[in-house]
């Protein structure tokens, strides 16, 4: 179990290090959004009620080329960062959620047909998080962390409305395997951080019972100074963790200003990647 | 072609079955009072015990409140009824909240002498105490360290203890006087504890819930205290108890009594040996009820407290003199050692 962990944990971090050698000519993309919209989250650790209220979320996006096999290859670094202020329907109880979350993809250019393009790959994740309950006493919150191997895809649409030119891209991300923490059914935190008595916390997870998808629909428009993202960001999180289940579903709307850059090598490092 | 057909399948299958059924209830008296019943049911960790103890049947309490439950009733009237089901668990950690009224289950106290009054307790304690954060503390004429402690909720730190137990090093003997405790943080407590061994000893087990089954719990994990390395006393100590000491104050109970130079003395404690969790309900009350049982180092419950080594009652002579007869005979206690 401990060498899986630490191969997964490997794997999330090496994916993100084996870019960073990026060295030549490459295009970049980021992007930087923010937005805000509704969740729904169901906690039965915390409560048999669902609860529903305000989600805020800020996301940073790097989408960039990469130097292996001719250039097919791209990388992604997505940080989404975001917070849930939430209440069950009698109105009577407050619930306080925040998590961050990295991932980190490799996509490989799969086909281009004049105006679409498509994009699949392996994706790292890591997540931080945690839920607050106010009103609960031994069980008050859930921490929520999580390293996985997902793989995503994304689809591009590029058009042009009256000599506007526009995107539309739709981006997945389904997680495959991972490790995750979440207490048995009915231990107790005290017992978990006080006492040391840890074991059983954490879970290997995959599709069996751990279903987490992104689903986020974007809509370039280039404007003069800069280039408007509006995205509709669609997460589903949904474990089942010590015969626990949690779920939640955050719906938002993201505004975002993408910046194109062409980063330039340094011309000897650049030279150890042409050919001629 | 079938392949294909046949990976989608099997794709599917196993994404659907990582989706689960919650069960939703209504916000009706029906509704309010199946899922109080649930909760309790699929959490609630005495219920093989409490059936040896006194013959608690969950199935049965269900069909006997079930008929009392209507959707035209009133609030105040379901209230009552949730509460009269809950009181069969007869558990002071079991409490249903509304905005109007919160139902307990006190008779581990109501229904006993109460062995201790702050008027009579104000002779010994003086008006020139010190308070050491959740510690009051004097040293009584015959030279014995008296410190009471109201609530285990006010944080006890290691500095306190330190500032404490050095104002009453020259004492011959102390006092804890635990008594009308209701509990609070278990850490603090224990901290406490600590004191008063030099050696890291095995204080009882400690188990949960591992799923909804009335019988699923985790295999017990024992439970250490660790000495200190502040202060230690290393003197006699009486711990007064009455049956208002409670919850996290009987885990202390439990602990000291299994320490060397430790007597316990006046009635036995009130028991709650469960850490209780917490829910809700659909219309908005909060429910509390004991989720992780406690053993002591013999395996067995303290749900309905601990007895003392020395049991001995407030008599009503004394009060009339203004005398406790618990502290006398702790004084007694530590004066023949």
């Amino acid at each position: 179990m401990k060498i899986y962990i630490l191969a997964l944990i490997a794997t999330c971090t090496w994916l993100p290090m084996a870019a960073q050698s990026l060295a030549s000519h490459r295009f970049e993309e980021r992007c930087l959004s923010v937005g805000a919209g509704y969740t729904n989250m169901f906690d039965a650790y915390l409560s048999p009620l669902h609860y529903g209220g305000a989600h805020v979320g800020l996301m940073s996006e790097n989408f960039s080329q990469t130097t292996m096999t001719t250039g097919r290859w791209f990388a992604q670094s997505l940080f989404v960062l975001h917070g849930d202020y939430a209440t069950p329907a009698s109105g009577s109880g407050l619930t306080i959620g925040g998590m961050a979350d990295y991932s980190y993809s490799y996509y490989y250019k799969a086909s281009a047909k004049e105006s679409w393009t498509f994009y699949v790959g392996p994706q790292a994740q890591l997540r931080i998080g945690g839920i607050y309950n106010l009103r609960n006493s031994n069980n008050p919150a859930q921490l929520k962390l999580g390293a996985n191997l997902a793989v995503s895809a994304i689809a591009k649409y590029a058009f042009a409305w009256r000599n506007v030119p526009m995107n539309v891209r739709l981006q997945t991300d389904l997680l495959l395997l991972g490790v995750a923490f979440g207490p048995d059914y009915g231990q107790s935190y005290y017992e978990i951080f006080y006492l040391g008595q840890s074991e059983g916390c954490v879970h290997l997870t995959s599709l069996h019972n751990n279903l987490s998808l992104r689903a986020n629909l974007s809509y370039d428009i280039q404007l003069h100074a800069c280039t408007l993202r509006v995205t509709l960001a669609n997460d589903l999180y949904q474990w089942t963790l010590g015969k626990q289940h949690y779920r939640m579903f955050t719906h938002s709307v993201m505004l975002g200003c993408v910046k194109d850059l062409y980063r330039m090598a340094r011309e000897e490092e650049a030279r150890k990647y042409i050919p001629y | 072609m079938k392949n294909k057909y046949r990976f989608i399948i099997a794709f599917c299958a196993v994404m659907l079955s990582s989706c689960t059924k919650v069960e939703i209830y209504e916000n009706t008296p029906t509704g309010n009072f199946e899922a109080l019943w649930n909760i309790i049911d699929e959490h609630y960790c005495f219920f093989d015990y409490k059936a040896e103890e006194y013959g608690l049947d969950w199935d049965a309490v269900y069909r006997k409140y079930k008929r009392k439950i209507a959707d035209g009733m009133s609030t105040a009237g379901l209230f009552e009824v949730l509460g009269d089901m809950l009181d069969e668990l007869r558990d002071g950690h079991v409490n249903l909240y509304a905005a109007h009224d919160v139902a307990r289950y006190w008779d581990f106290r109501e229904g006993y002498a109460t062995n201790f009054s702050e008027e009579i307790q104000a002779h010994y304690l003086g008006t020139d105490y010190k308070i050491a954060s959740g510690l009051r503390y004097t040293i009584l004429p015959d030279n014995i360290g008296y410190i009471y402690i109201p609530s285990f909720s006010n944080g006890i730190g290691e500095g306190n203890l330190d500032e404490c137990l050095y104002a009453l090093a020259l004492c011959r003997g102390l006092i804890i006087d635990v008594r009308n405790n209701g509990g609070g943080n278990l850490s603090y407590a224990e901290t406490l504890a600590a004191r008063f061994t030099n050696e890291r000893v095995l204080t009882g087990y400690i188990s949960h819930k591992t799923g909804s089954g009335r019988s699923d719990f985790s295999s017990p994990q024992p439970v250490y205290l660790e000495s200190s390395n502040g202060i230690r006393w290393q003197k006699p100590v009486c711990v007064l108890t009455n049956r208002s000491s409670y919850s996290a104050t009987n885990d202390f109970v439990k602990i000291m009594r299994i320490l060397p130079l430790v007597t316990i003395v006046g009635d036995r404690t009130g028991g709650g040996s469960g850490l209780p969790f917490s829910s809700e309900l659909p219309n908005g009350w909060s429910i509390r009820f004991s989720a992780c049982p406690s053993f002591d180092v013999n395996m067995q419950h303290t749900e309905f407290g601990i007895y003392p080594d020395v049991r001995v009652d407030m008599s009503g002579e004394d009060r009339a003199r203004g005398v406790d007869t618990i502290i006398e005979t702790a004084r007694a206690i530590i004066t023949g050692l």
